[in-house]
């Protein structure tokens, strides 16, 4: 599991994902119960009509992508259904011909978060809460309550109160009172929570209906409360009329395609792509079978199998630890060390193949029951990862031989598996000859950068190399050079800031034209007994950063909390990316909490100093599936002023980590992912360092290992 | 899958974004520790792993490259793809079988219980109620649980009742020897939308007592198998 060799590509899985689920061709009656039922999105890529939201939520879990277009307005918008009643919402905007702030076209980013209060039930409709464009710079800001109602199978009805901009046309008066201050960009930067505007100001009333004949067909028509205010005075379009009308069509599971008449004087588009961790592109994951569990015969009828006596046979441990070790590597395993008695095995294993640890047990344990003596009844399984032994399962051969057969064969065997904590491997026990390890790889790789006002997507494609080299467990030498071969984000512009230049410089290193080194570090990492872990890392850590690294994580097998503590001393690289380092350094380090809630969701506190200096906190959320999709978004909040953090006033964002076998069926550990920054600034900005310890200590956590634990028959 | 549009635009995508690598820290050359026995068959049978017609083996030519042991040919339907399976191993009744490309599947009483390699696969099957009806010959009623995993890896448990009901004697043909058996029809209804009805189908070798051809459901997204046992 050298973390080295993992790969991430960028937000191009999201444009991606768009064109592998769109592209799925329409077929008659071919749209799933999921498809049929599902809620349509509006303009702003919620649950809703047209323009308009409504009451209804998505499928827990699912994932909606909306391009929408009217009167030169652009609204993408990414929605994740976060819970079954919660869902946010992230949206880049462009407005065309906006010719004022000095922006000719204006960009802009903005929030939304929704909870369903109600759900509808017999008698009642369902009614939600919605904030709009919530920490944003607020030209979208507003706040609704609507509630929705299902007549029979085919009419949807929707009817609500809007507040800001959506109470901004034919208003019935202020039904909390307050004035709202208008959004001023001289004394505002965005970003901040607008609580004192909630719900205040103008009120007015929006609804609509959606009737759906078929599974594929969708008419709307809605009454719209947004006035478009700053789009109308500006001349971007002219709004004639609060009525909007549009038909909807059902193309394939993923994609619903709408045309719209809209304001009395604009036609308009809208895609809406779904996605959900819970369906796959792929259809299962396909490989090889495992080897079968062959029984060890009766002993009373054939004692002289069951002789412990194979022991004392010299070369007998050399001999079978080779033949494990070739059965493992075919199962894509590394045998890096055992202990072989006459009635129990010890295996510290690598896996290199399993996103599952579970599979990575079973599959070793059928190694073992195939490869030795009968005498051998006690496998324990140590899943390590270089110097770190993370979690010792321990299985007994007769419970493999039994339940195999067994129709609830994995709730089965994970009753009568035993975890607990793995010491540090001895290093008498290491396989012979294993060490030193060298890999190495060879692969393109692509950058982006989003969300810059001139040019809202930039994209790099090049060449990256890879090297590790693996002295003794856990310590490692390796690095990674790269090569850009083409691309755009030479074009990055870089913004002024009254903090140290640490990440809004970072436009000046994407200017190399001639190969760099983004990694190159020497590690140790070590288990340290008594469920600590520890790591040394030295070297360039990042693109932008050198330093030392020095980090220390509890981490109990069963337990859900984890603690951990990092410091470094970092000093800013040359922007050629070569050896040199330039005059800024600082030492920063964080205290970290970790925390693996038993509904899906990890959440994790860093407390301490950022790359500029700053002091603070931040908070990052996510949910996890069992499959391993993981979604979340994160916050900073340090002692710098929204003033001086400039635009966005505090550093938060959105990540996605998705993986691979997910999109392709086949086994793998690799994942994509990103983090999508709706900016980059100075201000809560962390060291990048490479290896750290929580994530892959988590692979031999009881918790991670039961998500998929059904695989250990896989 | 039948989405062949959206397959080609993903390994599109999945070799331009996800970026395959080369290189020995790349774990492409994947494999199992079955694979080399699943090659003689491979060898054997001239079964390439194509679709169709990769399959050529005749009674004959299988006795010429050496195939005495029980042999299995299965047939998915829905792909058109056949393929060779030897015996692979043998735990408390259940025989597992081995097919050229890795894939297993495991009977009991010629039952399937468990498939892997094919996609989304049978986790598991309750196959004794169904034996028993079987070797009783008789029609009967009882309750099957299938188990498969979802995109989750979550075990779903889909509770079927079934209805046995026996179709008389058929001469068949299983590679140009002709068999007696008994047929039997089993209709299986759940409350599953994805599978509310399937219907597997069973030829029973009166003479030796052996599932000589069979007709069985493995999940909503591969479909149903057809196996018949060559070599006994």
């Amino acid at each position: 599991m050298s973390y080295g060799i993992r790969r991430r590509a960028s937000l191009s899985i999201l444009a991606c994902l768009v064109a592998v689920l769109g592209a799925a061709p329409a077929m008659a009656n071919d749209i799933s119960r999921v498809a049929a039922e599902r809620p349509s999105l509006n303009f702003f890529g919620n649950s809703g009509l047209i323009d308009m939201p409504s009451a209804e939520s998505q499928p827990d879990g699912e994932i909606g992508v909306t391009v929408s277009y009217f009167g030169g307005i652009t609204r993408n918008t990414l929605t994740f259904q976060i819970t079954p009643r919660l869902s946010g919402s992230f949206r880049y905007a462009a407005t065309q011909d906006w010719n004022s702030g000095g922006f000719a076209t204006y960009y802009d980013r903005s929030f939304d978060l929704r909870y369903q209060l109600l759900r509808e039930g017999r008698y009642w409709p369902a009614v939600t809460i919605g904030l709009q464009d919530f920490v944003g710079t607020g030209i979208y800001a507003g706040e609704y309550i609507v509630a929705t109602r299902n007549f029979g199978d085919h009419l949807t009805v929707t009817a609500g109160i809007g507040w800001g901009r959506l109470g901004s046309y034919n208003s019935f008066g202020t039904p909390f009172a307050g004035d709202r201050p208008a959004f001023d960009p001289a004394t505002n930067f965005g970003g901040e929570f607008s609580v004192d505007q909630w719900f205040r100001g103008p009120a007015a009333f929006f609804g609509g209906v959606e009737w759906r004949p078929n599974e594929r067909l969708g008419f709307k028509i809605e009454y719209s409360s947004d006035a478009f205010q700053p789009e109308t005075s500006r001349g971007v379009f002219t709004r004639e009329s609060p009525w909007n009308f549009g038909v909807e069509y059902q193309v394939n599971d993923s994609l619903r395609l709408g045309a719209y008449y809209l304001y009395g004087s604009e036609f308009g588009l809208n895609a809406q792509i779904a996605f959900s961790p819970r369906r796959s592109p792929a259809s299962g994951i396909r490989q090889e079978g495992p080897l079968p569990i062959t029984p060890r015969p009766a002993r009373e009828e054939n004692p002289d199998a069951w002789a412990e006596t194979w022991v004392t046979i010299p070369n007998a441990d050399a001999a079978f630890g080779e033949r494990i070790r070739e059965l493992l590597a075919a199962e894509g395993q590394t045998l890096i060390a055992y202990d072989l008695q006459a009635d129990e095995i010890e295996v510290r294993i690598e896996n290199d193949r399993y996103l599952s640890s579970a599979q990575a047990i079973g599959r070793t344990a059928r190694v073992l029951a195939a490869s030795l003596l009968p005498s051998v009844e006690t496998f324990r399984i140590v899943l390590v990862d270089g110097g770190l032994a993370l979690s010792t399962a321990v299985i007994r051969r007769s419970d493999l031989e039994a339940l195999e057969t067994e129709p609830n064969a994995a709730e089965a065997l994970r009753t009568v598996t035993g975890f607990t904590a793995a010491g540090p491997t001895d290093a008498t026990e290491v396989v012979p000859d294993l060490y030193p390890r060298f890999e190495w790889s060879l692969a393109p790789y692509t950058r982006t950068s989003f969300f810059d006002p001139r040019n809202p997507i930039l994209i790099d494609l090049g060449l990256r190399a890879r090297a590790s080299y693996e002295f003794r467990p856990g310590w490692v030498l390796e690095g990674s050079v790269a090569q850009r071969i083409v691309g755009t984000l030479d074009r990055a512009r870089q913004t002024s800031s009254n903090l140290p230049p640490v990440r809004t410089n970072f436009a000046l290193y994407e200017q190399t034209e001639t190969p760099f080194i983004e990694t190159l570090t020497f590690s140790v990492a070590q288990s340290l007994g008594g469920d600590y872990f520890g790591r040394f890392t030295i070297g360039y850590l990042e693109r932008m950063f050198a330093g030392v690294s020095a980090e220390l994580l509890w981490s109990p097998v069963g337990s859900r909390l984890a603690l951990g503590a990092e410091i470094n001393y970092a000093i800013q690289r040359d922007f050629d990316m070569r050896f040199g380092l330039q005059d800024y350094d600082v030492v920063t380090g964080h205290v970290s909490a970790y925390y693996d809630f038993d509904n899906g969701f990890l959440a994790r506190v860093d407390v301490g100093r950022y790359l500029a200096g700053d002091i603070g906190a931040t908070l990052h959320v996510e949910r996890e599936f069992e499959n391993g999709w993981r979604v979340g978004a994160f916050a900073t909040l340090t002692d710098v002023s929204s003033e001086d953090f400039g635009e966005g006033s505090f550093d938060k964002g959105i990540t996605l980590s998705i993986p691979v076998s997910w999109f392709t069926g086949q086994p793998t550990q690799q994942r994509v992912g990103t983090t999508i920054r709706p900016i980059t600034r100075d201000g809560g900005a962390r060291l990048s360092v490479p290896g750290r310890l929580y994530d892959r200590v988590r692979e031999g956590q009881i918790q991670r290992i039961d998500d998929q634990w059904a695989r250990v028959w896989r | 899958m039948g989405a062949g549009v959206a397959m080609k635009a993903y390994w599109v995508c999945v070799l331009a974004v996800f970026l395959t690598a080369c290189g020995p820290g790349a774990d492409n050359n994947l494999s199992s520790a079955l694979l080399p026995v699943a090659e003689r068959i491979r060898d054997g049978v001239r079964d390439r792993g194509q679709p169709g017609d990769g399959f050529t083996a005749t009674r004959a030519s299988l006795a010429a490259d050496g195939f005495n042991d029980p042999f299995l040919v299965a047939r998915l339907d829905a792909r058109n793809i056949r393929t060779g399976l030897i015996q692979a191993g043998q735990n408390r009744g259940t025989v597992t079988w081995l097919a050229a490309d890795g894939a297993t599947l495991t009977e009991r009483d010629g039952v399937l219980s468990a498939s892997r390699g094919l996609g989304v696969d049978l986790y598991t099957a309750e196959t004794a109620a169904l034996g028993q009806a079987l070797r009783a010959g008789n029609s009967a009623s009882y309750v099957r649980r299938y188990r498969h995993l979802d995109p989750l890896a979550q075990i779903v448990v889909t509770r079927f009742d079934c209805t046995l009901m026996p179709d008389g004697r058929e001469a068949i043909e299983v590679f140009d020897v002709s068999f007696t058996t008994a047929r039997y029809t089993e209709i299986c209804t759940s409350a599953s939308l994805d599978a509310p009805q399937i219907e597997n189908q069973y030829w029973v070798d009166q003479d030796r007592s052996i599932m000589r051809r069979s007709r069985q459901w493995i999940s909503t997204d591969v479909g149903y198998l057809t196996l018949e046992r060559v070599i006994d």
